[in-house]
């Protein structure tokens, strides 16, 4: 990353800017400026004047028309954030990403190019969602609410999470586009939820198996089977159609649809303030084949370029769930990050679908991609 | 006054004695730009190159599609193809590499490769280049569409040399017929169609530009939804630029009608479209990714060189380009099944370092170093160049 070297530097001084107002105001002299406050004590009796503090500017951001791909985001948000508040939605892993190239196709007319989808009776713009995130006011004041708005300003479809800052129905007031709901099979209050869900006019829920009961608390041990009963519970309890998140393996996918899911999520987020865990390109395929022809499949996992969503795509996904790279432009810039990351994915995947020569997605099919081995260490060649 | 006391101390001591010398670091005099009697390698270009030009020409050079990935990993795929000595060496002087392509005679399968605007490279421009390539053993050119000094300039400025041109498609099939005319009419008897870079974009370039605000900067896909009221449909409704996105076969057949000498295709990475190539009436065909500035997470070319071999079948000749800096380079890709090669950004290094004397030593540098290799793997001429001489290990 370019960026890395900036990041650094803001990570131990603040922004240039703040640096240099900070100086000047010690310059003029801690003495000085002492002495000039000791010379005019209030009278006995009266308030202590509050002590002067220099307001702090907000950190200097780059103009968003200036960022030129999604993880230039990133950085963005870690100067916004500072390092402690940032942590949560920081990393990508793009090893697995870099071994699987595309098969660019010529003289293909693509100039009518499609991105719709429909899932579960709506129509999507492209098969990019925002996921879920909790608690979003942890990066923006305005929360799930800006995302809802910046979601909905791209045309993207939404996944609140339970654990969201704001209300659902507040939410719901604010988009335009599908809403999703997300809860924790082991939850607690599911049914509530499930209720507000139905009352806010969500259009699914995702319910996430395989991870820790809240996104703050510990990570569940990855030999802990999924709950199916609490999946059957969630089933049970709503009328809207249920998406289970956190499948990595085929038979639990037939699982799933066994228990009356109507769609998965290929995931392998096990809850937690977890680094950015390994790509889930390569899981697809395999559940893709075992229940692909019964319920749409949904893909979640370090996506941050339009060529990665191209390449689920490929594998037989039916959609993307967009998560940390959405939180990075909700804490920089907040609606209108949002916005920008979700039409700068959006964009690159049409960009790439030309290139490829698929003018829809039906045209997406696993001859558009090539599976490598990890990629070899590199020798010099300079000699 | 005290003060001046204090400078004249410090002027006589050992210390002020030591800071005036001049650079006491034993390297200090390689610091400087080499010049170009000393520069080994065509990647000793690429630094003067850089220190010669402004930002944003040298950055229209360096970069590539999206991440780059496609650009790093054309040069990584060469060293996945390992070269076999298996047969005894010979001497360079026994080495003769001339070949005829599409009926011009050359004496080194190499070629210069269409790349725009060179005058803002050097002053020399394409007609220094032209210059360059026929003084290096009569080497074929090829003119970019975007070329900064006309076709009827360059032509006729290097008598002897050969001179071919390339276009991208133009939908109007008049104003193609328009652009043939001036190519042939100028004497470039070849023409190149250039089908891919369908929506590329610049992505570092782009970081570049926005990098303290120095030039005036486009809308990228971060801009924003499209301004205006008026209703998109298609790509266009996903902020792309689709002046490209209708390109066809069909036209290729039209364009086959104009062209009457060789009709190239240029950026051809798959075994079908080779195959719709040479249906569509191409004499040959360029494997190339641009560069790594058509498509970013494309293959290398080099990778995807024998599946096209296989699929042409020896039909019609394939010249390769995209990530050549090396004589060594250049065999591996003659190895796996290329007929010539083209160098695009490597010749613009030459050009903007040293003009046209710089351009033709990096010419004649790769061909020199094509015939050592050549040697040393025990290859008198170009037929000897083929698959038992290398191993390839693509992943």
């Amino acid at each position: 990353m370019p960026d890395d070297e900036t990041i650094v530097a803001g990570k131990t001084n603040p922004p240039e800017g703040v640096a240099s107002r900070r100086q000047t105001l010690g310059m003029m002299g801690t003495a000085a400026a002492t002495s000039m406050a000791s010379t005019a004590m209030p009278a006995l009796g009266a308030p202590a004047a509050p002590p002067f503090r220099e307001p702090t500017p907000p950190p200097a951001l780059v103009p968003r028309a200036d960022l030129v791909n999604v993880l230039e985001y990133e950085s963005q948000a870690r100067r916004m954030l500072g390092p402690a508040k940032v942590a949560p939605i920081l990393g990508s892993d793009r090893t697995v990403t870099d071994r699987i190239t595309l098969r660019p196709r010529m003289n293909i007319p693509t100039r009518d190019l499609d991105l719709t989808m429909t899932l579960f009776g709506d129509q999507h713009f492209t098969p990019i969602i925002v996921g879920p995130m909790a608690d979003q006011k942890r990066f923006h004041p305005d929360g799930e609410i800006a995302t809802a708005r910046g979601a909905s300003a791209a045309k993207a479809a939404m996944v609140v999470s339970s654990d969201a800052s704001v209300p659902l129905a507040t939410i719901a007031q604010a988009v335009t586009t599908p809403l999703w709901l997300q809860v924790y099979a082991k939850g607690p209050k599911v049914k509530d939820v499930l209720a507000e869900a139905s009352a806010a006019k969500a259009k699914a829920v995702i319910v996430t198996v395989n991870a820790g009961t809240s996104a703050s608390g510990p990570a569940t041990p990855a030999s802990e089977r999924i709950d199916w009963a609490a999946v059957d519970a969630v089933v049970k309890d709503t009328a809207l159609p249920v998406i289970v998140k956190g499948i990595t393996r085929p038979q639990d996918a037939k699982e799933a649809v066994a228990r009356g899911a109507r769609g998965v999520v290929v995931s392998n987020y096990r809850g937690g303030n977890a680094a950015a865990l390994a790509g889930t390109l390569l899981l697809v395929a395999p559940v893709v084949q075992a229940i692909g022809d019964q319920i749409p499949v949904l893909v979640d996992g370090s996506f941050r370029r339009g060529t990665d969503i191209l390449k689920a795509l490929g594998f037989g996904a039916r959609g993307v769930l967009i998560g940390r790279p959405v939180m990075w432009g909700l804490a920089a810039y907040g609606a209108d990050g949002v916005q920008s990351v979700v039409e700068m994915l959006q964009t690159e995947l049409a960009r790439y679908m030309c290139m490829c020569g698929r003018p829809s997605l039906a045209a997406v099919d696993p001859s558009v991609l090539r599976v490598h081995a990890p990629l070899l260490q590199t020798r010099n060649n300079r000699g | 006054m005290a003060l001046a006391r204090v400078a004249g101390l410090v002027a006589a001591s050992p210390v002020a004695a030591a800071v005036a010398q001049i650079d006491p670091r034993p390297l200090g005099e390689h610091r400087r730009v080499l010049s170009l009697a000393e520069v080994q390698t065509a990647f000793d270009f690429e630094p003067v190159f850089h220190g010669n030009v402004i930002l944003p020409v040298y950055d229209y050079t360096a970069h590539g599609d999206g991440s780059e990935f496609t650009l790093r990993r054309n040069r990584q795929a060469f060293d996945w193809v390992d070269i076999l000595p298996s047969r005894a060496a010979i001497p360079a002087s026994q080495v003769d590499l001339s070949s005829e392509l599409l009926g011009l005679k050359m004496k080194f399968p190499i070629i210069v490769a269409p790349t725009a605007a060179m005058v803002p490279l050097h002053p020399d421009g394409e007609i220094g280049m032209f210059k360059a390539a026929t003084a290096a053993s009569n080497t074929l050119m090829i003119l970019s569409t975007n070329t900064s000094t006309p076709v009827a300039q360059v032509a006729p400025a290097s008598p002897g040399g050969t001179l071919w041109a390339q276009f991208y498609p133009l939908q109007s099939l008049a104003a193609t017929q328009q652009w043939m005319d001036t190519y042939q009419n100028a004497g470039a008897g070849g023409v190149i169609v250039t089908i891919d870079q369908q929506a590329s974009y610049y992505e570092r370039t782009q970081q570049d530009r926005n990098f303290g605000g120095r030039v005036a900067r486009t809308a990228g896909p971060g801009a924003g939804a499209g301004s205006g009221t008026a209703v998109l449909t298609g790509a266009a409704r996903y902020r792309i630029n689709s002046g490209r996105l209708w390109y066809t076969w069909q036209y290729i057949d039209a364009v086959r009608k104009m062209v009457k000498g060789p009709l190239l295709i240029k950026g051809i990475l798959d075994p079908q479209d080779a195959g719709m190539a040479i249906d569509h009436g191409a004499d040959a065909i360029i494997v190339s990714n641009h560069g790594g500035r058509s498509m970013d997470y494309g293959p290398s070319s080099l990778e995807v060189l024998p599946e096209i071999v296989a699929a042409v079948n020896g039909r019609i000749p394939i010249l390769f380009d995209s990530g050549i800096r090396r004589g060594t380079d250049i065999f591996k890709a003659l190895a796996l099944g290329a007929n010539g090669v083209m160098i695009g950004r490597t010749a613009r290094w030459g050009l903007a370092a040293f003009g046209t004397a710089g351009a033709q030593r990096l010419i004649e540098m790769l061909q020199q170093e094509l015939v050592q290799v050549s040697a040393a793997a025990g290859c008198a001429k170009l037929s000897d160049i083929g698959k038992k001489a290398v191993k390839a290990n693509f992943v």
